[in-house]
């Protein structure tokens, strides 16, 4: 610990913020990891946070792909009468379609091929083939149906929603946390992501994606895996025990320690703790993924594929840990929701990883008392089209990319619950009240922990970049608490 | 975090600190920085949204008498409108407006208060104004130019230079910084003991005679250029740009001016008559994310492609930001939209598309040939041509032998038909591998001839599927092309789905044609790209098993599904159409294919008599098509056949003649090796520009929207008014562009390139933002010295090596790194360089240090990106479909410089960018440097770190000496370059010894630990102790010391 607090003391007295910038305490407990939280010229414009927050963490449960939010959460009785009619032009108004529909010469209306309730106090429809787990926490969610974006092809559509523009080299959505708030825990990272897979992996993901673009790069995410490594590199190689690590590190810290006092450079004793800090993780890491303590009802709730390494359900549960050992940005991939054909069947596979494990989360987060400041959002790069792509039959058919609508679940951290916000019309194709754009979306969750998102921002090539972009954008004043 | 990110942090503490306290307040440092960040938003270049008609960025508009009111009035605070406005507590007239959340600070205020008490005097921005050679500040001194401005400043702060840095350190440095790797025991020695008084300088220009010079200096190149080896969105498959990253090194080395070296990058396919290795450079432009996600539309992607050639070059070259400038006027720089798109129009003629592959490169590209490359195709040539002249021979005594006299008279009609018939496959007499072409000539090579030979609808047919027969250079069809395709079939069941015959890249979205039999049913496909850009049509009728039957297909070149009809046994079915919308070419570049488009995709059938005419065919026509050609030329009267009907039966009867199978087999085997060759060939992309009567009409995008254009004006290629103009004979074009960012009176490229130079030498730029030099970047920490390098290398003509000399040889170089008393306080970031930076090394230095260190590095220069080791799973953690699958490389490759590391821009070698490599999917200019526990455990865990760790440990149990001591102390030299104190050696003896002792009595772990990588070690070695020294060497390659470059 002495060497945290005195990094802190040296980097606070030199470094880029210096004198005219401030260092970021607030409500960060500042560690090493991720944990410069740094603001630029003006001190008062950027001490984060700017307002109390709701939230302290962030659980990101992101289905990439494309969810269908028609099969899932966006159903309409009268897609029933719909279903295999043309979709009308006066719907789909101009609407640009991908190339892998534009050559189709016909757009027919498919409805959804499950069985749908309404459930929760407020009666809201969902799909309770795929998702009873999800209907059983119905009230505890509020639904979002009017999640929009300009984007209508994966790649640029989760390059922004993930980092608020559709250009490349901006930091994502946990950069500028693990940035601006720093990390609550003093050896784990500000900022980890997971990634699991579906019934196929499907779209691609880029590194982009949880990036720090322009920041450095000591704010991307952290990949924690389901293997040996859970942080890449962090055994130590076959062959050297632990103790041999110790001693190897002890001779490093003092022969740092006599550069150090000739040299002077600040930076090295930097090193020195980021030694300390690597060691440290290497207890810490293995401790908070093994699940094998957990008791018997983590697996009851949470369901039998929690015991499953690498599965969405398994990462529900590392998240829960995660979030109580003080990782600010927790994100989970879940791969495969891009279901252009086959969909009936591949999507059920998908809920089924899914819907019980998330469900779960919530409960379990609500039940040790850190819902309340953990949100918790479920949802993807944009929707899917009301009409076919590929061969409609009786039980089977696909569904192409849309972004004018889709629909994310959120709770927790200052969210609402038990709200529906937004709505779409007849054929979930086109939004008829309370639009919420992607950067609306990220405005608000950056309000509910603490930041005016157009305050938060870092010049870049001479620009105020903020995650929200250049647009106007605005925090949903309704869907708080 | 030693390295400026946040930019403005920079710039304010700088220009705020002491020297403007303690100095009259400069407008170009003070107070244009204030006006940019604060007022321009509203009252700057963008004139459609600027507010109450007022503009603070230039000088008359800003002193203007509006209605008697002036923002500024020199001398006079209570004259001036902009001081009441900051300064007063009325929420409607303050200014900023609390609205925007841009307060000014007390000391911005007190700057702008001294400003104008003082009488506001006004300068242009500094970089629009073309710098000329200052007057050095010790006219008379024999200093160092660069070492008289920095004394000057350091004079004024009133700090002393730091002391020159011992030699040990020294060439340390120096080799880091000119070859990126560290120098050898011997260069040391050689330079301690060299007392001539050039000792150093004899050092400096033996590196920068080093081929490894052209590498270190490519690694700040390729990111400025977004080099990878593939192709970023979407799928992110490979592409193969390595010859261009080939070409930066060598540029380097042969020491090609900057100018030379940045004109043939941005235009080098538009100089005179130019050479490959031009054609290469201009490949710059085409290191840009690309796409080929199937539902992405081209037009959308092909402008994201130009604007990023904008965005690029302007940063890389001008120090310009103009990316905003695509949806609206610039906020800070005199840079409008329209004078952006006019900038976009430089680039908005390539021909290259919006859709790019999955696989390999996109259009345009020059082949490249690699030398065995070459000497193999020169090998199959000769075999070709010694073939040719055997067939020739026998052709010679042969042919005539076919003439049969014959007794029918020719039937009108069917000579009519003959003269379309472009290539006939009558599949009988297949003696050897080769299939004749009895028409065409274009006879193919096939399998072992007893394979798919089978019993025909005449005499022999061939068997579909089981193998097939091709030819590199059979005639082509286009979209606009009229064609017939004929062939008896005979289906071994209704499942059989497959093609008959095909000219098909399965790989490039299917783009070709096919006859394809699909249940059964016979049809076509007319493929540009599958399954948007494609004309298919089956027949409704399907045939039936185990019969011969007759299948005939004509498509008339309309580019429409209608154009298309089947006929089964002469008769015309009825169709159904799965796909009718082409355009573009169908034209691929595999072979024409007998029996399936690829391996594996062949319906279960046999053929034969496939004919093939350039022409469509009336019903009537289809009927001839049905007859043995062969039988029918035969009966014919010699007399009076037809010339195709000669050549038929002259190839039927060559294709009897055993010697002249066994040659042709010969021939066409070497000519499809030379084709698998060729098309298997390294190819780089390149600039290309759409032909002058085919260029495309720029316009204004508005807000950047590519389906936006306004359509009203039409925007012709130019630069921006602030800048000076282009000559008067400038070409409209990228070579017009190229030479504009050199001609003479340009005040951005000479300062921007100089500030990357220094940056590189220094580890900072002068200006700390050395991809924009506009209103919001920093303020130079030295202008007048950066005026001075700018103009010099200019003079120079643009000589790289030379500036990088005058930098080298620099007393403020050569200073001691080590902090004194004070500095952390005075200077923490190093702005008035009174000591020389400490850094650590960046990410391949890292690596390539550890390999040089332990002797492994193959330090061979060039090719293809490399996969040494990674940790398992990376790739197909994100990749599309999982795919494509990482295969690590094996012996050398394990060990090549880290520069040659396949760069997979979706998840880039975790080990570089741990350490801070950016992923390569944008232009940076300039890299931030961390100090993280992620990259303690990389150091400290990487196999590659690792085994380098136990080479190390066997060079020192070999060449270190006999004794602990003298052991430790000659690795701590070699990797340090400086011996150690006693008390170092203490430390590492103590690690060893208790390594030993553990390893004593665990040799299981020792074996373990000394296995690490995929290269042998010395077996003669005791494990124990080989393991014990691996630890210390690891200890000593994580050495903060040895991670920096000091």
């Amino acid at each position: 610990m002495n060497h945290l607090i005195n990094y802190q003391q040296l980097e606070s007295r030199r470094n880029f913020l210096g004198r005219s910038c401030s260092l970021v305490g607030g409500a960060a407990l500042s560690s090493l990891l991720g944990s410069r939280a740094l603001t630029a010229n003006d001190a008062s414009r950027h001490l984060l946070p700017h307002f109390a927050p709701k939230a302290k963490r962030v659980i990101y449960l992101f289905m990439a792909g494309g969810p269908s939010h028609i099969d899932m959460f966006d159903y309409k009785p009268k897609m029933r009468d719909l279903h295999g009619t043309e979709l009308p032009d006066s719907i789909r108004n101009g609407q640009r379609i991908t190339g892998m529909t534009s050559g189709q010469s016909s757009f027919p209306c498919v409805a959804p091929m499950f069985n749908f309730e309404k459930v929760g106090e407020r009666g809201t429809w969902m799909n309770t083939d795929l998702l009873p787990h999800t209907a059983g926490i119905a009230d505890k969610i509020s639904i979002i149906r009017s999640m929009n974006t300009e984007a209508i092809n994966h790649d640029p559509a989760i390059t922004y929603i993930n980092t608020g523009t559709q250009q490349f080299g901006h930091p994502s959505m946990g950069s500028w946390l693990a940035y601006g708030l720093g990390s609550l825990s003093e050896d784990l990272p500000a900022y980890v992501t997971m990634i699991s897979v579906g019934k196929k992996p499907g779209q691609a993901l880029y590194a982009r994606l949880w990036g720090s673009g322009f920041l450095p790069s000591r704010y991307q995410g952290v990949q924690f895996r389901s293997g040996n490594d859970p942080v890449l590199y962090l055994n130590d190689p076959a062959g050297l025990d632990r103790g041999t690590r110790r001693k190897m590190l002890d001779g490093l810290a003092s022969l740092n320690q006599q550069r150090f006092d000739k040299v002077r450079d600040p930076e090295i004793e930097s090193r020195i703790s980021q030694y300390e800090m690597a060691f440290r993780m290497q207890s810490s890491v293995p401790d908070l993924m093994d699940t094998s303590k957990e008791p018997e009802r983590t697996f009851e709730l949470y369901g039998e594929q929690a015991r499953e390494k690498g599965s969405f359900a398994s990462n529900c549960v590392l998240a829960r840990r995660m979030a109580e050992r003080g990782v600010r940005f927790i994100q989970l991939f879940h791969r495969g929701w891009d279901q252009h054909g086959n969909l009936p069947k591949d999507l059920a596979h998908n809920c089924q990883s899914v819907d019980q494990p998330a469900a779960a989360l919530v409960k379990d987060l609500e039940q040790r008392g850190m819902l309340e400041d953990t949100m918790v959002i479920f949802g993807g790069e944009f929707g899917r089209t009301i009409y076919g792509q590929g061969k409609l039959t009786e039980d089977n058919h696909g569904r192409d990319h849309h972004g004018r609508c889709f629909t994310t679940w959120v709770t927790g951290g200052g969210f609402q619950s038990g709200l529906d916000y937004g709505e779409t019309d007849d054929y979930a194709y086109n939004i008829i009240e309370d639009p919420v754009h992607i950067n609306d979306f990220n405005a608000t969750v950056l309000h509910n922990l603490g930041i005016d998102h157009e305050r938060f921002s870092v010049k870049h090539q001479g620009l105020d970049s903020r995650l929200t972009g250049v647009e106007n954008r605005r925090v949903i004043k309704d869907l708080l608490a | 975090m030693r390295k400026p990110i946040f930019q403005i942090c920079l710039l304010a503490g700088f220009s705020s600190s002491a020297l403007a306290e303690s100095s009259a307040v400069d407008f170009a440092r003070d107070i244009r920085p204030i006006l940019s960040d604060k007022c321009f938003f509203c009252h700057g270049p963008d004139e459609e949204h600027r507010e109450a008609g007022l503009r603070l960025d230039l000088k008359e508009d800003a002193f203007a008498d509006n209605d008697g009111i002036r923002a500024f009035v020199s001398g006079d605070l209570d004259a001036s409108e902009s001081w009441y406005r900051i300064i007063t507590d009325d929420d409607n007239d303050v200014m900023p407006p609390s609205k925007v959340k841009k307060p000014l600070t007390d000391q911005e205020k007190d700057l702008i208060k001294r400003w104008i008490e003082s009488g506001a005097e006004w300068t242009d921005h500094w970089s629009f104004v073309n710098p000329e050679k200052p007057e050095l500040p010790e006219a008379d001194s024999k200093k160092h130019p660069i070492d008289q401005f920095i004394a000057e400043r350091l004079k004024q702060e009133k700090i002393k230079p730091s002391p020159e840095a011992d030699r040990r350190t020294l060439i340390r440095r120096i080799t880091f910084d000119l070859t990126g790797l560290p120098p050898t025991p011997e260069d040391v020695r050689a330079f301690i003991e060299d007392t001539s008084p050039n000792a150093y300088e004899k050092v400096v220009d033996r590196l920068l005679a080093s081929p490894h010079f052209g590498e270190r200096m490519a690694l700040m190149w390729l990111d400025a250029a977004r080099y990878g080896d593939t192709s970023v969105m979407h799928a992110d498959g490979p592409r193969d740009m390595w010859p261009w990253r080939d070409w930066v090194v060598n540029a380097y080395n042969n020491n090609q001016p900057y100018d030379q070296f940045s004109i043939e990058q941005l235009a080098g396919d538009l100089l005179p008559d130019p050479t490959n290795d031009q054609l290469v450079a201009s490949g710059f432009n085409r290191n840009h994310p690309s796409s080929d996600e199937g539902g992405a539309i081209a037009e959308e992607l092909r402008v994201s492609y130009v604007a990023d050639r904008v965005k690029t070059t302007s940063n890389v070259w001008l120090g310009l930001s103009m990316e905003c400038v695509q949806c609206h006027d610039h906020k800070y720089d005199p840079v409008s939209q329209k004078e952006y798109y006019q900038f976009y129009a430089y680039f908005n003629n390539t021909t290259d598309p919006g859709m790019q592959t999955r696989r390999g490169n996109q259009m345009p590209f020059v082949e490249i040939l690699t030398t065995p490359e070459q000497d193999k195709i020169d090998a199959a040539g000769k075999k070709r041509d010694n073939a040719i002249a055997k067939v020739r021979k026998i052709e010679a005594s042969e042919a005539k032998k076919s003439e049969a006299p014959g007794e029918k008279e020719p039937a009108g009609a069917l000579q009519k038909r003959l003269q379309n018939l472009v290539h006939y496959f009558p599949f009988d007499d297949v003696r050897s591998r080769v299939l004749v072409d009895a028409a065409g000539g274009k006879h193919l090579l096939g399998p072992k001839a007893s394979k798919s030979i089978s019993d025909g609808k005449f005499n022999q047919g061939t068997q579909v599927g089981e193998r097939f027969y091709e030819s590199g250079d059979i005639t082509e069809f286009n979209e606009k092309s009229q064609l017939t395709f004929a062939s008896w079939v005979r289906i071994a069941d209704t499942n059989a789905s497959g093609a008959a015959f095909a000219r098909m890249d399965v790989q490039q979205g299917h783009r070709g044609y096919d006859l394809w039999i699909q249940q059964g049913k016979p049809g076509i496909h007319l493929v540009n790209k599958w399954p948007g850009n494609a004309i298919k049509v089956i027949s409704e009728v399907a045939l039936t098993p185990g019969q011969w039957q007759h299948v005939a297909v004509t498509y008339n070149g309309s580019r429409k599904a209608a154009g298309v009809k089947i006929y089964i046994d002469g008769k015309a079915v009825p169709a159904t159409v799965e796909a009718d919308k082409l355009t573009g070419t169908i034209k691929p570049t595999v072979p024409f294919r007998v029996g399936g488009r690829s391996r594996g995709a062949a319906a279960k059938a046999h053929l034969d008599e496939v004919q093939i005419y350039n022409r469509v065919l009336t019903q009537a026509e289809i009927a001839w098509t049905q007859m043995d050609l062969i039988k029918e030329a035969n009966e014919t009267l010699a007399a009076k056949r037809h010339a195709k009907q000669k050549r038929i039966l002259r190839n039927h009867f060559l294709s009897r003649v055993e010697p002249w199978s066994v040659a042709k087999t010969d021939e066409l085997h070497a000519r499809l090796e030379i084709n698998n060759l060729l098309s298997g060939k390294t190819t780089s992309m390149v600039m290309k520009d759409n032909a002058p009567d085919e260029m495309r009409v720029t316009y204004v995008l508005d807000r950047g929207a590519y389906d936006a254009p306004r359509e009203d004006e039409a925007i012709s290629p130019g630069t921006p008014a602030a800048l000076p103009p282009l000559p008067d004979d400038a070409p409209p074009n990228r070579l017009g562009l190229a030479r504009w960012i050199f001609s003479d009176n340009n005040p951005l490229t000479p300062r921007v390139a100089a500030n990357q130079l220094w940056q590189l030498m220094f580890g900072n730029g002068i200006v700390r933002t050395p991809a924009d030099f506009g209103a919001q970047g920093a303020y130079p920490t030295h202008l007048e010295l950066l005026d001075w390098l700018a103009v010099d290398f200019r003079e120079s003509g643009w000589d790289i090596k030379r500036m990088i000399k005058q930098l080298a040889m620099s007393e403020t170089y050569r200073q001691s790194s080590n902090f004194r008393t004070g500095d952390v306080e005075r200077d923490p970031d190093n702005f008035h360089l009174a000591r020389s930076s400490r850094h650590r090394l960046q990410a391949e230095m890292i690596r390539d240090n550890a390999l040089a260190l332990s002797g492994l590095l193959v330090d061979e220069l060039g090719g293809p990106g490399v996969k040494p080791y990674q940790p398992p799973g990376l790739w197909k953690e994100v990749g599309l479909s999982g795919k494509p699958v990482f295969v690590q490389d094996k012996g050398d490759k394990l060990y090549r410089r880290s520069l040659y590391t396949y760069w997979k821009r979706s998840a880039p070698h975790p080990a570089m960018v741990i350490f801070d490599a950016p992923n390569r999917e944008t232009c940076v200019i300039q890299r931030p440097s961390t100090n993280t526990p992620l990259q303690a455990l990389a150091a400290m865990n990487d196999v590659q770190m690792i085994e380098a760790s136990r080479h190390l440990a066997e060079r020192i149990l070999k060449e270190g000496g006999s004794t602990d001591h003298a052991r430790a102390s000659w690795a701590f030299e070699l990797a340090t370059a400086r011996s150690p104190e006693t008390s170092e050696i203490d430390a590492l003896i103590e690690v060893y010894q208790h390594s030993l002792t553990t390893y004593d009595s665990a040799p299981e772990k020792s074996q373990l630990l000394v296995s690490a990588g995929e290269s042998g070690r010395d077996e003669t070695l005791k494990p124990s102790e080989h393991a014990a020294w691996t630890v210390v060497a690891s200890l000593i390659l994580n050495l903060d010391e040895v991670l920096t470059r000091n």
